[in-house]
Protein backbone atom coordinates (compact mmCIF):
# COMPACT_ATOMS: atom_id res chain seq x y z
CA UNK A 1 0.00 0.00 0.00
CA UNK A 2 2.81 2.28 -0.36
CA UNK A 3 2.30 5.39 -1.82
CA UNK A 4 4.63 7.51 -4.29
CA UNK A 5 4.14 10.42 -6.56
CA UNK A 6 5.36 13.55 -7.82
CA UNK A 7 5.26 16.84 -10.15
CA UNK A 8 7.71 19.55 -11.99
CA UNK A 9 6.60 22.63 -11.36
CA UNK A 10 7.99 26.40 -12.37
CA UNK A 11 11.72 26.03 -11.70
CA UNK A 12 11.58 23.22 -9.24
CA UNK A 13 9.92 19.41 -8.40
CA UNK A 14 8.00 18.21 -5.73
CA UNK A 15 7.87 14.00 -4.65
CA UNK A 16 5.69 12.86 -1.68
CA UNK A 17 5.75 9.61 -0.70
CA UNK A 18 4.36 7.69 2.83
CA UNK A 19 6.04 6.95 5.35
CA UNK A 20 4.70 3.81 7.33
CA UNK A 21 6.88 1.08 7.18
CA UNK A 22 5.00 -2.24 7.15
CA UNK A 23 5.40 -6.00 7.97
CA UNK A 24 1.90 -8.37 7.02
CA UNK A 25 -0.75 -6.92 9.39
CA UNK A 26 1.68 -4.68 11.59
CA UNK A 27 3.03 -1.08 11.54
CA UNK A 28 6.20 -1.23 12.36
CA UNK A 29 6.84 2.92 12.23
CA UNK A 30 4.43 5.56 10.71
CA UNK A 31 7.50 7.84 10.25
CA UNK A 32 10.02 6.10 7.67
CA UNK A 33 11.30 8.46 4.97
CA UNK A 34 11.24 7.28 1.95
CA UNK A 35 12.37 9.83 0.06
CA UNK A 36 16.67 9.88 -0.15
CA UNK A 37 18.65 12.80 -0.67
CA UNK A 38 20.57 12.27 -3.57
CA UNK A 39 23.04 14.50 -3.72
CA UNK A 40 23.24 18.48 -3.04
CA UNK A 41 20.13 18.72 -5.78
CA UNK A 42 18.27 15.63 -7.03
CA UNK A 43 15.76 13.45 -4.50
CA UNK A 44 15.02 9.87 -5.14
CA UNK A 45 11.25 8.74 -3.66
CA UNK A 46 11.62 4.71 -3.47
CA UNK A 47 8.93 2.10 -2.81
CA UNK A 48 8.62 -1.17 -2.77
CA UNK A 49 10.39 -4.14 -1.07
CA UNK A 50 12.13 -2.81 2.41
CA UNK A 51 15.59 -4.13 2.09
CA UNK A 52 15.58 -3.51 -2.00
CA UNK A 53 14.75 0.12 -1.41
CA UNK A 54 17.26 1.05 1.53
CA UNK A 55 19.97 -1.46 -0.30
CA UNK A 56 19.70 -0.09 -4.03
CA UNK A 57 18.77 3.93 -3.73
CA UNK A 58 21.73 3.54 -1.14
CA UNK A 59 23.81 1.95 -3.86
CA UNK A 60 22.90 4.76 -6.30
CA UNK A 61 23.42 7.39 -4.02
CA UNK A 62 26.81 6.33 -3.07
CA UNK A 63 27.81 6.24 -6.80
CA UNK A 64 26.41 9.45 -7.70
CA UNK A 65 28.93 10.81 -4.59
CA UNK A 66 31.72 8.98 -6.09
CA UNK A 67 31.11 10.47 -9.57
CA UNK A 68 31.46 13.74 -8.58
CA UNK A 69 34.89 12.89 -5.83
CA UNK A 70 36.80 11.33 -9.24
CA UNK A 71 35.24 14.06 -11.76
CA UNK A 72 34.71 17.42 -9.77
CA UNK A 73 31.60 17.67 -11.55
CA UNK A 74 27.96 16.46 -10.14
CA UNK A 75 26.07 14.15 -12.75
CA UNK A 76 23.21 15.75 -14.78
CA UNK A 77 19.42 14.60 -13.30
CA UNK A 78 19.32 12.58 -16.78
CA UNK A 79 22.59 11.16 -16.28
CA UNK A 80 21.91 9.82 -12.71
CA UNK A 81 18.55 8.55 -13.95
CA UNK A 82 19.88 6.59 -16.73
CA UNK A 83 22.80 5.16 -14.74
CA UNK A 84 20.27 4.32 -12.39
CA UNK A 85 17.53 2.43 -14.50
CA UNK A 86 20.96 0.61 -16.52
CA UNK A 87 21.99 -0.67 -12.58
CA UNK A 88 18.28 -2.41 -12.62
CA UNK A 89 18.23 -3.69 -15.90
CA UNK A 90 21.36 -5.05 -15.24
CA UNK A 91 20.11 -6.92 -12.26
CA UNK A 92 16.91 -7.79 -13.30
CA UNK A 93 17.49 -11.19 -15.52
CA UNK A 94 19.82 -11.98 -12.23
CA UNK A 95 18.81 -10.34 -9.05
CA UNK A 96 15.93 -8.46 -9.45
CA UNK A 97 15.66 -5.59 -7.22
CA UNK A 98 12.08 -5.02 -6.59
CA UNK A 99 12.03 -0.80 -6.10
CA UNK A 100 10.48 1.48 -7.89
CA UNK A 101 11.75 5.16 -8.21
CA UNK A 102 11.15 8.90 -9.24
CA UNK A 103 13.79 10.57 -9.31
CA UNK A 104 13.59 14.48 -8.94
CA UNK A 105 16.09 16.73 -9.97
CA UNK A 106 17.23 20.41 -10.53
CA UNK A 107 20.11 21.04 -13.26
CA UNK A 108 20.69 24.75 -13.83
CA UNK A 109 21.01 24.34 -17.46
CA UNK A 110 17.42 22.80 -18.09
CA UNK A 111 15.92 23.55 -14.59
CA UNK A 112 13.63 20.99 -12.63
CA UNK A 113 12.81 17.14 -14.27
CA UNK A 114 11.16 13.77 -12.99
CA UNK A 115 11.86 10.44 -14.02
CA UNK A 116 9.79 7.43 -13.79
CA UNK A 117 11.89 4.60 -13.40
CA UNK A 118 10.24 1.15 -12.18
CA UNK A 119 11.15 -1.90 -11.01
CA UNK A 120 11.75 -4.01 -14.63
CA UNK A 121 14.48 -0.63 -15.30
CA UNK A 122 11.30 1.41 -17.44
CA UNK A 123 12.45 5.06 -17.83
CA UNK A 124 10.77 7.43 -18.40
CA UNK A 125 10.81 11.37 -18.09
CA UNK A 126 7.48 13.06 -16.71
CA UNK A 127 5.72 16.27 -15.60
CA UNK A 128 4.00 13.88 -13.25
CA UNK A 129 4.30 10.29 -12.03
CA UNK A 130 2.83 7.79 -9.15
CA UNK A 131 3.74 4.56 -8.08
CA UNK A 132 1.50 1.95 -5.94
CA UNK A 133 -2.17 1.19 -5.55
CA UNK A 134 -2.04 5.24 -4.42
CA UNK A 135 -1.64 6.27 -7.62
CA UNK A 136 -4.99 5.20 -9.07
CA UNK A 137 -6.10 8.38 -7.06
CA UNK A 138 -2.81 10.42 -7.44
CA UNK A 139 -2.75 10.20 -11.21
CA UNK A 140 -6.64 10.63 -11.66
CA UNK A 141 -6.27 13.95 -9.60
CA UNK A 142 -3.12 15.13 -11.51
CA UNK A 143 -4.63 14.59 -14.68
CA UNK A 144 -7.86 16.64 -13.55
CA UNK A 145 -5.61 19.67 -11.89
CA UNK A 146 -2.00 19.83 -12.77
CA UNK A 147 -1.04 22.02 -15.63
CA UNK A 148 2.54 23.17 -16.58
CA UNK A 149 4.49 25.52 -14.94
CA UNK A 150 2.52 25.39 -11.76
CA UNK A 151 3.52 27.97 -8.41
CA UNK A 152 4.80 25.82 -5.20
CA UNK A 153 1.73 26.86 -3.69
CA UNK A 154 -0.34 25.37 -6.44
CA UNK A 155 1.49 22.34 -6.33
CA UNK A 156 1.30 21.77 -2.48
CA UNK A 157 -2.23 22.08 -2.79
CA UNK A 158 -2.59 19.73 -5.99
CA UNK A 159 -0.54 17.61 -3.32
CA UNK A 160 -2.73 18.24 -0.51
CA UNK A 161 -5.79 16.91 -3.10
CA UNK A 162 -4.25 13.69 -3.93
CA UNK A 163 -3.33 12.43 -0.32
CA UNK A 164 -7.09 13.78 0.83
CA UNK A 165 -8.05 10.89 -1.79
CA UNK A 166 -5.93 8.50 -0.96
CA UNK A 167 -6.56 8.86 2.74
CA UNK A 168 -10.22 8.57 1.86
CA UNK A 169 -10.54 5.87 -0.45
CA UNK A 170 -7.82 3.49 0.02
CA UNK A 171 -8.80 0.73 1.75
CA UNK A 172 -5.28 0.72 3.99
CA UNK A 173 -4.16 3.70 3.21
CA UNK A 174 -1.30 5.35 4.60
CA UNK A 175 -2.01 7.76 7.45
CA UNK A 176 1.40 9.72 7.03
CA UNK A 177 3.47 11.66 3.92
CA UNK A 178 6.53 13.09 3.70
CA UNK A 179 6.60 15.82 0.84
CA UNK A 180 10.55 17.31 -0.29
CA UNK A 181 11.20 19.78 -2.65
CA UNK A 182 14.80 20.29 -5.05
CA UNK A 183 14.71 23.76 -7.03
CA UNK A 184 17.66 25.69 -7.67
CA UNK A 185 18.15 26.27 -3.96
CA UNK A 186 19.22 22.20 -3.52
CA UNK A 187 16.74 19.47 -2.09
CA UNK A 188 15.23 19.45 1.05
CA UNK A 189 12.50 18.43 2.99
CA UNK A 190 8.97 20.78 2.66
CA UNK A 191 6.36 19.60 4.98
CA UNK A 192 4.91 16.26 6.69
CA UNK A 193 1.28 15.09 6.40
CA UNK A 194 0.79 13.62 9.79
CA UNK A 195 -2.66 12.20 10.58
CA UNK A 196 -1.38 9.97 13.36
CA UNK A 197 1.42 10.76 15.45
CA UNK A 198 3.46 8.78 18.00
CA UNK A 199 2.67 10.75 21.08
CA UNK A 200 4.42 9.99 24.13
CA UNK A 201 2.62 7.94 26.66
CA UNK A 202 1.12 10.18 29.21
CA UNK A 203 2.23 9.80 32.58
CA UNK A 204 0.47 7.63 34.89
CA UNK A 205 -0.15 10.08 38.09
CA UNK A 206 0.81 9.10 41.14
CA UNK A 207 -2.46 7.51 42.70
CA UNK A 208 -4.66 9.16 45.35
CA UNK A 209 -4.00 9.34 48.83
CA UNK A 210 -6.83 6.75 50.25
CA UNK A 211 -8.70 6.71 54.00
CA UNK A 212 -7.45 3.40 54.28
CA UNK A 213 -3.51 4.29 54.39
CA UNK A 214 -1.99 3.98 57.85
CA UNK A 215 -1.26 7.36 59.60
CA UNK B 1 74.79 -0.28 -14.85
CA UNK B 2 71.14 0.59 -16.24
CA UNK B 3 71.20 -2.92 -18.66
CA UNK B 4 69.69 -5.01 -15.59
CA UNK B 5 66.75 -3.30 -15.09
CA UNK B 6 65.94 -2.49 -18.50
CA UNK B 7 64.20 -5.84 -19.63
CA UNK B 8 61.21 -6.12 -17.14
CA UNK B 9 59.15 -3.00 -17.43
CA UNK B 10 57.64 -3.46 -14.13
CA UNK B 11 60.70 -2.76 -11.87
CA UNK B 12 62.12 0.21 -11.06
CA UNK B 13 65.99 1.00 -11.79
CA UNK B 14 68.11 2.28 -8.78
CA UNK B 15 67.46 5.66 -9.61
CA UNK B 16 64.09 5.76 -9.38
CA UNK B 17 63.53 5.08 -13.15
CA UNK B 18 61.16 3.42 -15.28
CA UNK B 19 63.36 2.34 -18.72
CA UNK B 20 61.18 0.45 -20.62
CA UNK B 21 58.32 3.78 -20.27
CA UNK B 22 61.61 5.76 -21.26
CA UNK B 23 62.43 3.62 -24.23
CA UNK B 24 58.79 4.23 -25.42
CA UNK B 25 58.99 7.47 -25.20
CA UNK B 26 62.32 7.55 -27.34
CA UNK B 27 60.48 5.37 -30.21
CA UNK B 28 58.17 8.54 -30.24
CA UNK B 29 60.89 10.83 -30.74
CA UNK B 30 61.21 9.10 -34.30
CA UNK B 31 57.59 9.57 -35.03
CA UNK B 32 56.03 12.46 -37.35
CA UNK B 33 55.15 15.79 -35.69
CA UNK B 34 51.75 16.35 -33.89
CA UNK B 35 50.92 19.88 -32.82
CA UNK B 36 48.25 20.56 -31.05
CA UNK B 37 46.46 24.35 -30.27
CA UNK B 38 43.28 25.39 -28.17
CA UNK B 39 41.51 28.69 -29.08
CA UNK B 40 38.65 30.49 -28.50
CA UNK B 41 36.52 28.75 -31.08
CA UNK B 42 37.97 25.62 -31.63
CA UNK B 43 41.03 23.25 -31.41
CA UNK B 44 43.36 22.65 -34.36
CA UNK B 45 45.34 19.92 -34.35
CA UNK B 46 48.20 19.68 -37.15
CA UNK B 47 50.38 15.96 -37.79
CA UNK B 48 53.39 15.75 -40.37
CA UNK B 49 53.03 12.67 -42.46
CA UNK B 50 55.68 9.91 -42.39
CA UNK B 51 54.09 7.90 -44.82
CA UNK B 52 54.24 9.67 -48.46
CA UNK B 53 54.21 7.63 -51.23
CA UNK B 54 51.94 8.12 -54.17
CA UNK B 55 50.86 4.43 -54.24
CA UNK B 56 49.01 5.25 -50.62
CA UNK B 57 44.90 5.44 -50.86
CA UNK B 58 45.00 8.83 -49.28
CA UNK B 59 41.34 9.39 -49.91
CA UNK B 60 39.92 6.96 -47.44
CA UNK B 61 42.63 6.80 -44.33
CA UNK B 62 43.90 8.92 -42.23
CA UNK B 63 47.59 8.32 -40.70
CA UNK B 64 47.43 11.08 -37.61
CA UNK B 65 43.99 12.13 -36.84
CA UNK B 66 41.34 9.91 -35.25
CA UNK B 67 37.79 10.26 -34.64
CA UNK B 68 37.07 8.96 -30.90
CA UNK B 69 33.50 10.26 -30.26
CA UNK B 70 31.35 12.40 -32.05
CA UNK B 71 32.71 15.47 -29.51
CA UNK B 72 36.74 13.77 -29.18
CA UNK B 73 39.73 13.32 -31.73
CA UNK B 74 43.34 12.56 -31.38
CA UNK B 75 46.21 12.73 -32.97
CA UNK B 76 48.92 10.20 -32.73
CA UNK B 77 52.52 9.62 -32.84
CA UNK B 78 54.62 6.52 -32.21
CA UNK B 79 53.90 3.28 -33.34
CA UNK B 80 50.83 3.25 -35.17
CA UNK B 81 49.60 -0.56 -34.93
CA UNK B 82 50.19 0.22 -30.69
CA UNK B 83 47.96 3.54 -31.26
CA UNK B 84 45.30 1.21 -33.12
CA UNK B 85 44.82 -0.46 -29.98
CA UNK B 86 44.68 2.67 -28.02
CA UNK B 87 41.89 4.24 -30.13
CA UNK B 88 39.99 0.96 -30.04
CA UNK B 89 39.80 1.07 -26.51
CA UNK B 90 39.15 4.72 -26.05
CA UNK B 91 35.70 4.35 -28.51
CA UNK B 92 34.64 1.98 -26.69
CA UNK B 93 35.45 3.67 -23.41
CA UNK B 94 33.22 6.53 -24.76
CA UNK B 95 30.74 4.20 -26.16
CA UNK B 96 30.01 2.82 -22.38
CA UNK B 97 29.78 5.90 -20.49
CA UNK B 98 27.14 6.84 -22.49
CA UNK B 99 25.21 3.23 -22.51
CA UNK B 100 25.66 3.73 -18.96
CA UNK B 101 24.60 7.73 -18.80
CA UNK B 102 23.04 8.64 -21.81
CA UNK B 103 25.46 12.13 -22.49
CA UNK B 104 28.62 12.40 -24.17
CA UNK B 105 31.70 11.16 -21.80
CA UNK B 106 33.43 14.41 -20.63
CA UNK B 107 36.85 14.88 -22.26
CA UNK B 108 39.02 14.85 -19.26
CA UNK B 109 37.42 11.60 -18.32
CA UNK B 110 38.33 9.95 -21.48
CA UNK B 111 41.67 10.60 -21.68
CA UNK B 112 41.89 9.40 -17.58
CA UNK B 113 40.58 6.48 -18.40
CA UNK B 114 42.44 5.97 -21.09
CA UNK B 115 45.79 7.11 -19.30
CA UNK B 116 44.65 4.69 -16.52
CA UNK B 117 45.18 1.52 -19.01
CA UNK B 118 48.31 2.89 -20.31
CA UNK B 119 49.32 2.75 -16.81
CA UNK B 120 48.34 -0.73 -16.13
CA UNK B 121 50.82 -1.70 -18.60
CA UNK B 122 53.59 0.37 -16.97
CA UNK B 123 52.87 -1.91 -13.33
CA UNK B 124 51.60 -5.23 -13.95
CA UNK B 125 51.47 -7.67 -16.42
CA UNK B 126 54.77 -8.01 -17.61
CA UNK B 127 53.96 -6.52 -21.38
CA UNK B 128 55.64 -3.32 -22.97
CA UNK B 129 53.81 -0.05 -22.77
CA UNK B 130 52.38 1.47 -25.70
CA UNK B 131 54.76 3.73 -27.75
CA UNK B 132 52.18 6.44 -28.76
CA UNK B 133 51.76 9.62 -27.42
CA UNK B 134 48.54 11.43 -28.28
CA UNK B 135 47.01 15.02 -28.40
CA UNK B 136 42.89 14.47 -27.22
CA UNK B 137 41.13 17.54 -28.72
CA UNK B 138 37.48 17.81 -27.38
CA UNK B 139 34.51 19.84 -26.44
CA UNK B 140 32.02 19.24 -23.68
CA UNK B 141 29.38 20.92 -21.92
CA UNK B 142 31.20 21.16 -18.74
CA UNK B 143 34.69 22.80 -19.57
CA UNK B 144 34.57 23.77 -23.23
CA UNK B 145 37.02 23.21 -25.75
CA UNK B 146 40.06 21.03 -24.02
CA UNK B 147 43.30 19.78 -25.37
CA UNK B 148 45.12 17.35 -23.46
CA UNK B 149 48.43 15.06 -24.07
CA UNK B 150 49.23 12.04 -22.81
CA UNK B 151 52.27 9.78 -23.17
CA UNK B 152 53.32 6.36 -22.30
CA UNK B 153 53.66 6.35 -18.93
CA UNK B 154 49.97 7.41 -18.40
CA UNK B 155 50.74 10.87 -17.48
CA UNK B 156 48.69 13.84 -18.91
CA UNK B 157 48.10 17.20 -18.74
CA UNK B 158 45.60 19.58 -19.98
CA UNK B 159 47.80 22.54 -22.16
CA UNK B 160 47.02 25.51 -24.18
CA UNK B 161 49.16 24.22 -27.08
CA UNK B 162 51.64 21.35 -27.18
CA UNK B 163 53.63 19.01 -29.50
CA UNK B 164 54.91 15.68 -29.65
CA UNK B 165 56.86 13.63 -31.82
CA UNK B 166 59.90 14.36 -33.53
CA UNK B 167 61.68 18.05 -32.78
CA UNK B 168 58.74 18.35 -30.25
CA UNK B 169 60.54 20.38 -27.91
CA UNK B 170 61.62 22.94 -30.65
CA UNK B 171 57.55 23.83 -31.18
CA UNK B 172 57.24 23.39 -28.06
CA UNK B 173 59.49 26.52 -27.07
CA UNK B 174 58.10 28.20 -30.54
CA UNK B 175 54.62 27.35 -29.38
CA UNK B 176 55.82 28.92 -26.05
CA UNK B 177 56.47 32.23 -27.55
CA UNK B 178 53.97 32.90 -30.13
CA UNK B 179 50.76 31.57 -28.55
CA UNK B 180 47.98 34.43 -27.42
CA UNK B 181 45.72 33.43 -24.95
CA UNK B 182 42.77 34.86 -26.87
CA UNK B 183 44.06 33.39 -30.56
CA UNK B 184 41.22 32.61 -33.08
CA UNK B 185 40.59 29.27 -34.90
CA UNK B 186 42.07 30.43 -37.48
CA UNK B 187 45.26 31.74 -36.36
CA UNK B 188 45.81 28.72 -34.78
CA UNK B 189 46.10 26.85 -38.21
CA UNK B 190 48.29 29.44 -39.19
CA UNK B 191 50.09 29.58 -35.75
CA UNK B 192 50.30 25.57 -36.33
CA UNK B 193 51.55 25.52 -39.68
CA UNK B 194 53.89 28.13 -39.21
CA UNK B 195 55.32 26.17 -36.23
CA UNK B 196 55.01 22.72 -38.03
CA UNK B 197 56.89 24.33 -41.06
CA UNK B 198 60.28 24.94 -39.02
CA UNK B 199 60.26 22.22 -37.40
CA UNK B 200 59.68 19.56 -40.14
CA UNK B 201 62.79 18.36 -41.72
CA UNK B 202 61.91 18.92 -45.28
CA UNK B 203 62.53 22.43 -47.29
CA UNK B 204 58.86 22.74 -48.11
CA UNK B 205 55.67 21.80 -46.87
CA UNK B 206 53.31 20.70 -49.54
CA UNK B 207 49.45 19.35 -48.72
CA UNK B 208 50.78 15.33 -49.07
CA UNK B 209 52.96 15.74 -45.80
CA UNK B 210 50.55 17.13 -43.54
CA UNK B 211 47.23 16.11 -41.77
CA UNK B 212 44.49 19.11 -40.26
CA UNK B 213 42.01 19.13 -38.29
CA UNK B 214 39.59 21.04 -36.24
CA UNK B 215 37.01 20.62 -33.72
CA UNK B 216 34.57 23.25 -33.57
CA UNK B 217 30.81 24.20 -32.85
CA UNK B 218 28.74 24.21 -36.21
CA UNK B 219 25.91 27.08 -35.77
CA UNK B 220 23.80 24.70 -34.72
CA UNK B 221 25.78 24.05 -31.64
CA UNK B 222 26.93 20.42 -32.51
CA UNK B 223 30.44 19.90 -32.19
CA UNK B 224 32.23 18.97 -35.25
CA UNK B 225 35.33 17.35 -36.07
CA UNK B 226 36.48 18.86 -39.64
CA UNK B 227 40.06 16.84 -42.11
CA UNK B 228 40.93 19.63 -44.01
CA UNK B 229 41.21 17.82 -47.44
CA UNK B 230 44.10 18.39 -49.49
CA UNK B 231 42.75 21.11 -52.02
CA UNK B 232 41.78 23.01 -49.39
CA UNK B 233 45.06 22.52 -47.21
CA UNK B 234 47.34 23.77 -50.10
CA UNK B 235 45.36 26.78 -50.25
CA UNK B 236 45.76 27.06 -46.56
CA UNK B 237 49.83 26.25 -47.23
CA UNK B 238 50.00 28.89 -49.62
CA UNK B 239 47.77 31.70 -48.15
CA UNK B 240 49.98 31.66 -44.66
CA UNK B 241 53.09 31.20 -46.68
CA UNK B 242 54.64 28.39 -45.23
CA UNK B 243 54.94 26.31 -49.14
CA UNK B 244 57.17 27.43 -51.41
CA UNK B 245 55.26 26.66 -54.68
CA UNK B 246 57.53 24.48 -57.47
CA UNK B 247 57.44 27.43 -59.90
CA UNK B 248 58.64 29.94 -57.39
CA UNK B 249 62.98 29.36 -57.94
CA UNK B 250 63.53 32.02 -60.76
Amino acid sequence: MECVFGLVGNGFAIVVADTSAVHSILVHKSNEDKIMVLDSHKLIAASGEPGDRVQFTEYIQKNVALYQFRNGIPLTTAAAANFTRGELATALRKNPYSVNILLAGYDKETGPSLYYIDYIASLHKVEKGAFGYGSYFSLAMMDRYFHSGMSVEEAIDLVDKCILEIRSRLVVAPPNFVIKIVDKDGAREYAWRESVQDTPAAPVPAPAPTLASPA
Amino acid sequence: MSRRYDSRTTIFSPEGRLYQVEYAMEAIGNAGTAIGILSKDGVVLVGEKKVTSKLLQTSTSTEKMYKIDDHVACAVAGIMSDANILINTARVQAQRYTYAYQEPMPVEQLVQSLCDTKQGYTQFGGLRPFGVSFLFAGWDKNFGFQLYMSDPSGNYGGWKAAAIGANNQAAQSILKQDYKDDITREEAVQLALKVLSKTMDSTSLTSDKLELAEVFLSPSGKVKYQVCSPETLTKLLVKHGVTQPATDTA
